[in-house]
């Protein structure tokens, strides 16, 4: 026993003088940075020279930002770019409360001009943010509106990703067209069509979302406030997932993860599944799903969403602010969002879009449906446990 | 087990002062510690449990005290069954680790020649590898269609026939096992090196079979170190997470993993915390055993 444990024990103190160093340096980078951006925003000009942006996320929108979209504007427009970066949103709040402390003390000029954070921020009944339109931000007339109407004009978005069909193209030559031929499919190819949890990851989720929509109005859902009484619709939606299960992957499993539909289908397991079309798109890029494996969308489509940056109400470079937003909307910009690494989908329509980006996503650059989540998310999670889960 | 020590110190009565103090001294921080991250924690997870929320059409909540939450973990189906699985996986994991465990403990203490001396190098390697780690490589190794499924095709085992064991209780039970054997191996092993040679081979002397030796001798000497090593992996399987997140069926789901989701993505903290309870009393019970071995051999 101890003969075994005296050569690992410098090991395992390396290990844990590794992971103390790896956990200092995000919190090292984070302090540095508010202070730089604050004295960034001090003047305020009749032509704005610079732009204050917060925003938050994964590395690739970070490397979006920094490496593609603020230098092109930079030197399209001269005005300097100071970016703040808090990975995987943390400290979101924080930021938010900095925002709504400028406003509670009644500041004329706010040091964030900026922020892209989770959706559900700009809608708050603080109203913390910029209703903008068309004439503020000519390209928003390309962005669908429903996407708009989401968060009342008062953030836009510039990227976006939904789920959308995977299927296996040597199996299955003609893959179906609308919901209802998916079901029939699944019905007529038992085993062979899998989607995951949807506590585990959102594209498990827009297969039951596309069932709710089945059985109850879809316009209850983006138009109208939280409301119990449409969940009654539910029933019928989760007792005819219920009586799917037995033509599902081994007969009613449900992989865990959005990863689990892709490892089976790269497994040859399904020959269909519903999968992100950023996480399909980038796994075919590198190679982690056979060639064979094709991507198409439903009409009516899966469920999706946007990405959204926001202009605070008291921005101190609101004009600066809606440059870059415009910019950032440009066909240009939006093609280094689809074909990039990021593999999103463009926050314009898709006909704006030139040809190359839109064969990227071939068979699935279409809109999509939206899902409002929050109260509604929570209880189709629990209900699917409860009523479909076995 | 520092208050234990303290405690006697106190006996000697011209230090005493001095060693009181020293005594508290040296239990402040541990006290402190318990405090503020076991005992208020667990009061909260307590005062929580018995908070009942309603929510009316519009979504708007109100809250009030009552005893739904444990009503519904008894007279909902889903909660209900998870309750009872997750004591079934314990006791399985429990009981087979047990077995395994002791026939290795057994081999490395009494047995002799090159492939004692192996195993007892290659018993301990799963103490090295993390419960993901092992929960990924299970899958991979025992999935349908996976490793083990592919080699037994090749020799005839005709497709489908495997039976499912991902996604399934026997891949919890199997993984717990697996992890769990390096420890309790370890702790037998030290157990059974506590019965001395001489007494064995006395026993062997007056005529005793190795089953009588076994029956009569090891088992029963072996018995409270073997119980208390059964009572931290029943703790440890009872509130696991990983393993019966990635290997698990849907449903039924271990308290671990339903006390997560229903945290997390069904935003009901009050069921989650009337989970953790009931976690809790089944941890209870292997607690106050483990406690009654401790104070019986301080009594010793």
């Amino acid at each position: 026993m101890k003969r075994w444990l005296r050569p690992i024990t410098p090991i395992i103190a390396a290990l844990f003088i590794v992971t103390a160093c790896g956990g200092s340096t995000p919190s090292a980078g984070g302090s540095a940075a508010p202070s730089a951006a604050g004295s960034a925003a001090t003047s305020a000009a009749p032509e704005d020279k610079e732009l204050v942006f917060y925003s938050g996320g994964d590395t690739n929108v970070q490397d979006l930002h920094t490496k593609q979209i603020i230098p092109a504007f930079e030197k399209a427009t001269g005005i300097k770019v100071t970016f703040t970066f808090l990975e995987h949103g943390t400290g979101a709040q924080g930021i938010y409360d900095r925002i709504k402390a400028q406003k509670d003390t009644g500041k004329a000029q706010w040091d964030i001009d900026l922020w892209e954070s989770d959706t559900g921020y700009y809608t708050r009944p603080d109203d913390l943010f910029l209703q903008v339109g068309a004439s503020d931000i000519p390209n928003l007339a390309k962005v669908p509106k429903p996407t708009l109407d989401f968060v009342q004009n008062k953030a836009i978005p510039y990227r976006g990703s939904s789920v959308v069909l995977a299927y296996n193209s040597d199996k299955v030559t003609n893959p179906p067209q609308t919901y209802d031929d998916l079901l029939a499919w699944i019905k007529a190819n038992p085993g062979k069509f899998a989607y995951n949890e949807p506590s585990t990851g959102g594209s498990g989720d827009a297969f039951v979302i596309s069932m709710i929509y089945k059985y109850s109005d879809y316009q209850k859902y983006v138009t109208q406030p939280f409301s119990a009484a449409n969940e009654k619709d539910w029933d019928a939606a989760f007792a005819a997932l219920k009586a799917l299960a037995p033509s599902l992957y081994s007969k009613g499993v449900y992989p865990k993860g959005n990863a689990g539909t892709l490892d089976l289908l790269n497994r040859g397991e399904i020959w269909m599944g519903s999968v992100w079309s950023d996480q399909s798109t980038q796994a075919l890029a590198a190679g982690q799903l056979p060639k064979s494996v094709k991507i198409t969308q439903i009409n009516p489509a899966f469920n999706g969403g946007a990405a959204y940056i926001g202009i605070t109400k008291n921005a101190t470079h609101k004009q600066a602010a809606m440059k870059y937003l415009n910019f950032l909307l440009e066909p240009a910009q939006q093609s280094l969002i689809v074909t990039g690494a990021m593999s999103g989908y463009p926050g314009i329509d898709w006909q704006y879009m030139p040809s190359d980006a839109r064969t990227r996503f071939s068979g699935a650059d279409k809109e999509y449906r939206l899902w409002p989540g929050g109260t509604y998310g929570q209880d189709m999670q629990r209900l699917w446990h409860e009523k479909v889960a076995q | 087990m520092a208050v234990v020590t303290s405690a006697r110190a106190v006996g000697r009565p011209r230090r005493r002062d001095r060693s009181r103090v020293a005594g508290v001294l040296l239990v402040l921080p541990s006290l402190l510690y318990l405090t503020v991250f076991v005992f208020i924690p667990v009061i909260k997870a307590f005062a929580t449990s018995f908070t009942v929320r309603d929510r009316d059409d519009a979504g708007n909540y109100t809250y009030r005290v009552g005893l739904d939450n444990y009503n519904q973990l008894i007279a909902s189906d889903t909660l209900r069954s998870n309750v009872i699985f997750t004591v079934f996986i314990a006791v399985a994991s429990v009981a087979i680790v047990f077995v395994i465990a002791y026939v290795i403990a057994l081999a490395l203490r009494f047995g002799r020649g090159p492939s004692a001396r192996f195993l007892g190098r290659i018993y301990i390697v799963p103490l090295f590898i993390p419960s993901v780690i092992a929960s990924y490589a299970m899958i991979t190794f025992l999935a349908n269609h996976g490793f083990v499924d592919g080699i037994l095709q090749a020799i005839g085992l005709p497709d489908g026939a495997f039976p499912k064991i991902v996604f399934d209780w026997k891949g919890i039970v199997i993984t717990q096992v697996w992890l769990s054997l390096p420890f309790m191996t370890v702790l037998l092993s030290s157990v059974l090196l506590e019965i001395s040679d001489s007494l064995i081979e006395s026993a062997r002397d007056v005529g005793a079979s190795s089953w009588q030796i076994f029956r009569h001798i090891v088992l029963p000497l072996s018995a409270p170190g073997a119980l208390i090593g059964v009572t931290f992996i029943f703790l440890g399987v009872i509130g696991g997470f990983t393993v019966p997140y990635l290997l698990g069926p849907n449903a039924p789901q271990m308290l671990g993993v339903s006390m997560v989701y229903y945290m997390t993505n069904y935003f009901e903290p009050y069921i989650a915390s009337t989970q953790a309870v009931a976690i809790f009393l089944l941890s209870l019970v292997a607690a106050v055993y483990y406690v009654r071995q401790q104070f019986k051999r301080e009594i010793r």
